[in-house]
């Protein structure tokens, strides 16, 4: 199909009114060309069919995760699902599950994130002093910054949140992002409040309320897996539970700048982290960069 | 008592009930190899109470089960008991009727000793 061929795809549309609380579907017809997301095909409508239609749609990109809805039964972002591959006649949208509506596919994502500020999404520190007038950045290796890495791409765009049958079931429990989170900081190993994050999601609403259904990591659209960080979670949870508590002294600050100038003008820099001068002689590096000569 | 503890202990018995039966069904079904040579006969099986080795197995393996199956019950119960009253009266009942249950039964296993 080229791009100046066009398809008409029929859009089945849940819609909620806020007004007298019901549900009632519209039908609209959409000609879609190639490379259509579904994003294009609600502003198409708006702009054209139906201008009561109200969703929520910003970058465009599959940044921001304003866009989230459930698509043929499945939560995606609209932004980022093209219409033919889809391969349907017809596409059913509704607004995301376990949320509170406004109006028909714009949910209220209020409670979604008094879940997720309940974890402390922050790093914690017992140095106040550098944490609220820091000096310079925390050190961290490539390996430690790997333990939780695929965790910060998540958009806070609720999928996940939707797609998980035990929130369904019992709005108290976490969900899926907030305890994702919680791994990601206490893998962190800048962070120092591992204890006190543990404490809060040590609950069955907490990790253990998790069936391991894995829809969250199914519908992720940054390709995230908060079940995987669940089961992580409880790892941690089962280690302190045994009495195998790890340090939880933090990553140190980096030298200051000071250091920094005085290994320029003064030759060998001087290591104030533990073992960072036997791993750097494990780098062979070059005294001079060999330059590529032009042909 | 922490969550932690009682959802271990609920993993740590079902690794147990899933030993326990994999060794039955080798004992009595050959899962693996050879296993009883020939039938178990009725007074056979009975004359076994009267070994304090076998009571012994039949007390642990009767907490063992109620142990994990009774936080099961909680579990599931707690997806639909939110409120943290209701929790608290869920568990303490539940207690008490799995204490009853594993009185009963242990009384049971000294009776047919005796």
């Amino acid at each position: 199909m080229s791009k100046m061929e066009v398809k008409n795809i029929r859009f089945v549309v849940k819609r909620w009114d806020p007004k007298d609380g019901r549900f009632f579907e519209s039908e609209y017809t959409v000609p879609v060309y190639r490379g259509m997301t579904v994003l294009d095909a609600l502003i198409y409508i708006k702009e054209n069919i139906d201008k009561t239609l109200a969703f929520r749609g910003s970058c465009r990109m599959g940044v921001c995760g304003t866009c989230g809805i459930v698509i043929n039964g499945k939560p995606r972002l609209a932004c980022e699902t093209q219409i033919l591959h889809l391969n349907t006649d017809t596409v059913y949208l509704e607004p995301l599950h376990n949320l509170p509506l406004v109006k028909d596919l714009i949910i209220d994502h209020t409670p979604f994130f008094e879940k997720q500020n309940k974890i402390k999404p922050y790093l914690i520190r017992r140095d106040m002093e550098e944490y609220w007038n820091p000096t310079r950045e925390y050190l961290q290796t490539p390996e430690e910054h790997l333990r939780y890495m695929q965790f910060t791409y998540c958009l806070t765009c609720a999928l996940c949140y939707a797609a998980c049958p035990t929130t369904a079931t019992n709005p108290d429990f976490l969900g899926p992002q907030a305890l994702m989170n919680t791994y990601r900081f206490i893998a962190d190993s800048r962070d120092e409040g591992r204890l006190e994050r543990i404490a809060i999601i040590d609950n069955p609403d907490g990790c253990w309320g998790c069936h391991l259904a894995g829809a969250c990591s199914e519908v992720c659209p940054k390709g995230v897996d908060p079940a995987l960080a669940i089961q992580l979670l409880r790892r941690e949870v089962a280690k302190i539970a045994f009495g195998y508590v790890e340090p939880v002294e933090g990553a140190k600050v980096a030298p200051s700048l000071q250091l920094t100038e005085k290994r320029i003008t003064k030759g060998p820099p001087e290591f104030t982290v533990e073992g960072a001068e036997e791993k750097l002689k494990e780098f062979k590096i070059p005294k001079t960069i060999p330059v590529e000569k032009s042909k | 008592m922490k969550e932690s503890y009682i959802r271990l202990i609920q993993y740590l018995l079902a690794a147990v009930i899933v030993v326990a039966i994999a060794f039955h069904l080798q004992l009595f079904s050959s899962l693996i190899g050879p296993g009883y040579i020939k039938a178990q006969t009725w007074e056979e099986v009975a004359s076994r109470m009267d070994n304090p080795f076998y009571d012994g197995v039949y007390a642990v393996l009767l907490f063992t089960v109620l142990t994990h199956a009774f936080i099961g019950v909680r579990n599931v119960l707690f997806e639909f008991i939110t409120s943290r009253v209701g929790r608290v009266v869920t568990s303490w009942t539940l207690f008490i009727i799995y204490v009853i249950i594993l009185l009963l039964g242990i009384a049971e296993i000294v009776a047919s000793a005796s």
